[in-house]
C-alpha cells in the first residue's frame, strides 16, 4: 500500500481516519486530565504541609 | 504473597509503587499502539466484504473490551474496599470510572461512525451500540452518587453498592439486549460482528487490545496517585514524600 | 414497636414486627390516599401525551400501546418512590430501625412489598383499561396484567435498592431516575416484548418466565443492597 491508499482506506477514508482520531484524542485527554488533576493534588499537599509547618513553627 | 498485597494497601506505599511502575506501563503501550495501529492500518489486507472500513475495529474493539473490563475492575476494587474495608481499594474504584467512561464514549463515537459506510445509518439499535450505552448510563451514575455524597468515606460505599448492583445486572442487561434484538427480522448476526479474521488481521488487534490494557494500567496509576493525595490530607508521610519529588 | 400487653417482657417476634411494619404502613397511606393516587393519575396522564404526540388512530396507537404502557408504568413506580423510605428517613424512624437490631433487610422488604401493593398493584389492574384506549384488544389483557405484575414487583426492589441510596441527598429524585431506569431496562425488554408478541398472537412464555426469575432474583438479593445503602445513607 502507498501513502495515497493509506490516506483514502478505499472511499472509506474519513470514516477510519475520523475514528482513529478520536481514539487518539481520549487517550491523549485521557493521560493530560490524570496528570493534570495528579499536579494540582500535589501542588494542594505541598502547600498544606508549608502552611502546617509555618504555623507549628 | 499476602504481606505484599498488605503492603500495597498502604498508602504512601502504593503512592510510590504506582509512580515507579507508571512508565513501564505507558511506553510499552505507546510502542504497542504505534505498532498495532501500523498492522492495522497497512501491513493488514482489506477484508473481502468490508474493504477498507473494517480497520477501524482495531479502535472500536480494544475500545469496546476497555470499557467492559473497566467495570469489572471497578465493581471488584469497590467489593474489596466494602468487605475488607480498604479505603485504597475504593480509591482504586473512584479512579477508574472517568477513564472506563471515556472508553464508552470512544466506543459509541466509532461504533456510530463504523455504522455510517456499513448500513447507512450514523445509528443502529444493535446489541452491542446498545448495551455500551446503558454501560455508559451505568458510569454516569456511579459517577454522579459520588458526587453528590460530601463525605468520601460514604461516597465510597453508596458507590461501591450501586457498582455491584450494576456489576450483576451487566450480564443480565446483555442477555436482555442480544434477545431484543434477536426478535427482528433481519440479518441475525450483530451487525458489527468483526468481519472473520485470519492471522495477519488479528495480531494487530490483539497488540491494541494489551496496549490498551497497559495503558489503563498507566492512567489509572496516575488517577491513583491524585486520589491518595486527595484522601490523605494531612497525613505525615506526605512531607517526605512530596518533599522528594 | 412494644407488644401491646405491658405485663409481658418478652420482645416482640419478628413476624409481629413484619406485621407492624406493614400495618403502619397501609394505616399511612388510607391517611395520606391522595399521596397514593398520584402516581396512578400520572400514569394516565403520561399516557395520554402519546395520541396527542401522535395519532388519534387506535391502529396506529395499537402498535406502540404495550410500550407506552410499560414506559409511563416504569416512570409512574419512579415518582412513586419518593414516598417509601424519605418520610421515616426523615422523622427519624429508619435510624431507630437500623440501630433496633432486628434484620433490617427484611423490614426494609416488607416496606418494599407493601408499597408495591400500593403503587404496582394498582398499575395493574389500571393497565388493561388504559390499554383499550390505546387500541388494545381485550384478549391481550392477561398477558398485560401478568407482565406487569412480575414487572413492577422488580422495579419497586430496584428502585428501592436506589432509594435508599439516594434517600440521605438533597433533591435525590433525578438522581434516583438516572441510576434506577437503565437498571429496570432488562424488566422493560422482557415485558413490553412479551405483551407486543402477545398482540401479533405468539408465544409469551420465554419472557414470561425471564420476568418472573429475574422477580424472583431481585427480591432474594435485592433487600440486602437495599440493607446497606440505608445504613449508610442514615448514619451521621
Amino acid at each position: 500500500m502507498n501513502l495515497s491508499d493509506v490516506l483514502d482506506m478505499g472511499e472509506y477514508g474519513a470514516y477510519v481516519w475520523s475514528c482513529y482520531g478520536l481514539t487518539l484524542a481520549v487517550l491523549v485527554l485521557n493521560v493530560w486530565l490524570a496528570r493534570r488533576s495528579l499536579a494540582e493534588q500535589q501542588l494542594h499537599a505541598k502547600r498544606r504541609l508549608q502552611m502546617n509547618s509555618e504555623t507549628s513553627s | 504473597m499476602w504481606l505484599w498485597f498488605h503492603k500495597l494497601s498502604s498508602p504512601p506505599y502504593a503512592y510510590r509503587t504506582a509512580g515507579l511502575v507508571r512508565p513501564w506501563l505507558f511506553w510499552p503501550a505507546v510502542l504497542l499502539m504505534l505498532a498495532g495501529a501500523f498492522g492495522g492500518l497497512v501491513l493488514a489486507p482489506e477484508d473481502y466484504q468490508q474493504k477498507d472500513a473494517f480497520r477501524i475495529i482495531y479502535v472500536h474493539v480494544p475500545s469496546a473490551s476497555l470499557s467492559l473490563m473497566i467495570y469489572t475492575v471497578m465493581a471488584v476494587a469497590a467489593g474489596v474496599g466494602l468487605i475488607w474495608r480498604m479505603k485504597l481499594a475504593h480509591a482504586v474504584a473512584a479512579s477508574c470510572a472517568p477513564i472506563g467512561a471515556w472508553f464508552t464514549v470512544a466506543t459509541l463515537v466509532t461504533g456510530s461512525i463504523y455504522g455510517r459506510p456499513m448500513w447507512g445509518t450514523w445509528w443502529e439499535w444493535d446489541p452491542r451500540l446498545t448495551s455500551e450505552l446503558i454501560l455508559l448510563f451505568l458510569y454516569l451514575g456511579y459517577m454522579a452518587l459520588r458526587a453528590s455524597f460530601d463525605d468520601t468515606q460514604r461516597a465510597d460505599r453508596a458507590s461501591a453498592i450501586l457498582a455491584l448492583v450494576g456489576a450483576v445486572n451487566v450480564p443480565i442487561v446483555k442477555y436482555s439486549v442480544v434477545w431484543w434484538n434477536s426478535l427482528h427480522q433481519g440479518p441475525s448476526i450483530s451487525k458489527l460482528a468483526a468481519p472473520s479474521i485470519e492471522g495477519s488481521m488479528l495480531w494487530p488487534l490483539l497488540t491494541m487490545m494489551l496496549a490498551f490494557v497497559l495503558y489503563f494500567g498507566a492512567v489509572l496509576c496516575d488517577r491513583l496517585r491524585g486520589e491518595i493525595l486527595r484522601r490523605e490530607r494531612n497525613a505525615s508521610w506526605l512531607n517526605e514524600t512530596l518533599a522528594a519529588s | 414497636m412494644q407488644s401491646s400487653d405491658p405485663t409481658t417482657h418478652q420482645a416482640p417476634g419478628l413476624g409481629r414486627i413484619l406485621q407492624l411494619v406493614i400495618s403502619r404502613d397501609l394505616r399511612l397511606a388510607v391517611r395520606h390516599w391522595d399521596q397514593v393516587l398520584q402516581p396512578l393519575v400520572f400514569f394516565v396522564i403520561v399516557t395520554t401525551l402519546f395520541p396527542l404526540a401522535i395519532s388519534p388512530a387506535l391502529d396506529d396507537l395499537r402498535k406502540i400501546a404495550p410500550g407506552v404502557l410499560w414506559v409511563a408504568a416504569m416512570l409512574a413506580s419512579l415518582l412513586a418512590l419518593e414516598s417509601l423510605f424519605r418520610p421515616d428517613v426523615e422523622d427519624g424512624t429508619m435510624e431507630q430501625w437500623v440501630l433496633s437490631g432486628q434484620p433490617l433487610s427484611l423490614l426494609l422488604l416488607a416496606k418494599t412489598g407493601t408499597h408495591w401493593l400500593l403503587s404496582g398493584l394498582p398499575l395493574v389492574l389500571m393497565a388493561p383499561l388504559v390499554g383499550t384506549a390505546l387500541g388494545m384488544p381485550q384478549s391481550v389483557w392477561p398477558v398485560l396484567a401478568a407482565t406487569l405484575a412480575l414487572g413492577t414487583g422488580s422495579l419497586s426492589v430496584l428502585g428501592a435498592i436506589g432509594a435508599a441510596l439516594t434517600v440521605s441527598v438533597r433533591r435525590g429524585s433525578v438522581l434516583l431516575a438516572l441510576l434506577v431506569l437503565p437498571l429496570e431496562m432488562p424488566v422493560l425488554i422482557f415485558g413490553a416484548r412479551a405483551v407486543d408478541l402477545a398482540l401479533h398472537g405468539e408465544a409469551v412464555a420465554g419472557p414470561l418466565n425471564l420476568l418472573a426469575a429475574l422477580l424472583l432474583f431481585f427480591v432474594s438479593l435485592g433487600p440486602f443492597a437495599m440493607a446497606a445503602a440505608m445504613r449508610i445513607s442514615v448514619e451521621s
